[in-house]
């Protein structure tokens, strides 16, 4: 990993040993995949626990071009974070599931149906099985969301 | 309008809700003033209530005692809670470590309360004007404090009940009886608060002469309760009305609106939310969530899946008012969902108020169905079909009780 890439990591993943409990183990290893893959850059506003329509999104990220990505993490039964994701289809513009378990078939079918990407989480290593469609969300509600993000951010 | 020209709709005032209710003046009757908040935010709210009054619209406005709060035990009470008891001039009321009891209310202290509840309520209208100029100036017309006006009528102070034999009913009718003795001229209305529906018509039952009254079944959530209920609600009306009282619901939504034609004159809500209330959460308090009033099934739903059902058929969300202006759910921020929620629920009663019953019934009925068959038949998530013919459960219910 590059020094650049490490200051991102300590930026966002200051102390891994905090993410220790139910669906957060997964976000060590899926942060250093997001840094890795160029997903998460320097200008990248990444936020946790967005609150957006009622609901909290586990993790959502702004980039320097205003593109918005939403991850809902879970570990088991795939059916509640295929339905969060679902809806965050309308205000982000791509949306993931990230599971720490293989999926079953009917999983997969839906995340390809409804274009949600699917990152399975295993240990350390992260494999995408679906990629998610990019979509062009609602246009006030991405304003919305894009400042409840960098308002997060900014503290 | 007064509470009891149908039909009447009233807004419930919280501190959120300022700016719907400065501008949607014409889409509302009055304002229902919870006395907790008129008691802890006493400025601000006697400012912004009363500048409103004295606005050419002049909507008229009741303060609600919110009694039945100190009906039980409040184990974290909040402000609003003790500063109400000190305006009634009774921090006793404030009870954190038993369940009270109709005993701990005898007369005199009934007397004393209603004394100090009818004085309050008396002078209000000059008393509670000292933000006044600072409101005024929001509303962009020229108002002036000499043209702020009284609560419409004095709600006098009520206790929750099961029915007459219920021991809290005695000192309910004390209640009145001392506030409207203590009222003088001054018009006074009862509180009826009722556990269920056929305990609202054992209550109303007992009542000797014909009369204006407010009435409240508790938790009587309109989309989650059987049709048997709602019934026995519609029946508690009816028969109410059929003796001479005029009633007004102190909460509802639209299956109250359809119950204007068996005689319901009025009914009171929060700005998005709080359409049924149990007295029990009265000490609950808080802003309404943004949701998205849904103008076809007569409810709220959360924005993400009115969002979902709009990309079903955009027909099923369509809107023709000016806060929606052709956009789809997701896009209204939280002050247009709330604006949009009152708008509709005034044109529901522009379009639904005095439908004959059974007509009514058939409407929900085929709505029911056709929502059905759309959601059915959509490609959607498991869970969220689920959650989307959930939501439309109600209107079977609805359509059951209105035919019943």
């Amino acid at each position: 990993m590059s020094p650049g890439r490490r200051t991102l990591l300590r930026k966002h993943l200051p102390d891994p040993s905090l993410f220790d409990n139910g669906e957060a183990k997964l976000m060590p290893a899926l942060m250093r995949w997001l840094i890795a893959t160029g997903r998460v850059r320097t200008r990248t506003a990444v936020a946790h626990e967005v609150p957006w329509l009622g609901r909290r999104v586990d993790l959502a990220l702004l980039n320097g071009a205003g593109v918005t990505t939403a991850f809902e993490l879970k570990i088991g039964r795939l059916q509640r974070v295929i339905e969060q994701a679902a809806y965050n289809k309308a205000s982000f513009h791509r949306s993931w599931i990230v599971t720490g378990n293989k999926p079953k078939q009917q999983g997969l079918v839906w995340a390809r149906e409804l274009g949600v990407g699917l990152l399975v989480v295993r240990d350390d290593s992260v494999s995408a099985l679906v990629r998610p469609a990019s979509q062009e969300p609602q246009p006030e509600a991405l304003q919305r969301l894009q400042a409840t993000i960098a308002a997060l951010v900014a503290g | 309008m007064p509470p009891f020209e149908p039909f009447s709709h009233y807004l419930a005032y919280g501190a959120t809700d300022q700016e719907t209710l400065r501008e949607l003046r014409d889409m509302y009757s009055g304002i229902l003033v919870p006395a907790t908040i008129a008691a802890f935010q006493r400025q601000g709210t006697g400012g912004f209530v009363l500048s409103l009054s004295a606005t050419d619209e002049s909507p008229p406005y009741l303060i609600d005692s919110r009694f039945p709060l100190f009906q039980q035990r409040l184990e974290a009470p909040k402000k609003s809670h003790t500063a109400l008891a000190e305006l009634l001039d009774d921090s006793q009321l404030v009870v954190t470590d038993h369940e009270p009891n109709p005993v701990d209310f005898p007369d005199e202290r009934i007397d004393a309360i209603a004394r100090h509840w009818v004085t309050f309520n008396l002078g209000y209208g000059q008393k509670e004007s000292a933000n006044f100029d600072k409101y005024a100036k929001r509303l962009g017309q020229d108002v002036r404090p000499e043209e702020a006006k009284a609560p419409e009528a004095i709600l006098a102070p009520y206790f929750a009940c099961s029915d007459s034999s219920d021991p809290w009913w005695q000192r309910s009718v004390r209640f009145f009886e001392s506030t409207r003795g203590q009222a003088s001229e001054v018009k006074c209305l009862r509180v009826v608060c009722a556990a269920t529906g056929a305990g609202l018509g054992d209550l109303l039952g007992a009542l000797r002469e014909p009369e204006q009254a407010v009435i409240w079944v508790s938790d009587l959530d309109e989309h989650n309760t059987t049709s048997d209920e709602l019934l026995s609600y519609r029946q508690a009306v009816e028969s109410a009305t059929n003796r001479g009282h005029e009633l007004f619901a102190l909460y509802g939504g639209f299956f109250s609106v359809l119950l204007g034609v068996t005689g319901l004159k009025g009914a009171s809500h929060g700005i998005g939310f709080s359409e049924h209330r149990s007295w029990r959460e009265l000490p609950q308090s808080g802003a309404p969530p943004a949701r998205y009033y849904l103008r076809r099934l007569h409810r709220y739903v959360v924005q993400d899946l009115a969002q979902i059902l709009y990309g079903i058929d955009p027909a099923i969300t369509e809107c023709s008012c000016p806060h929606c202006n052709g956009r789809p759910p997701i896009a209204l921020d939280y002050h247009e969902l709330m604006k949009h929620s009152v708008w509709c629920r005034d044109e529901e009663i522009r379009v639904w108020y005095g439908t004959d019953l059974k007509a009514a019934a058939d409407i929900l009925r085929d709505e029911y169905e056709g929502l059905t068959r759309q959601i059915t038949t959509a490609r959607l998530v498991p869970r969220i079909r689920g959650r989307a013919l959930e939501t439309i459960q109600h209107l079977p219910e609805w359509a059951g009780a209105l035919a019943g």
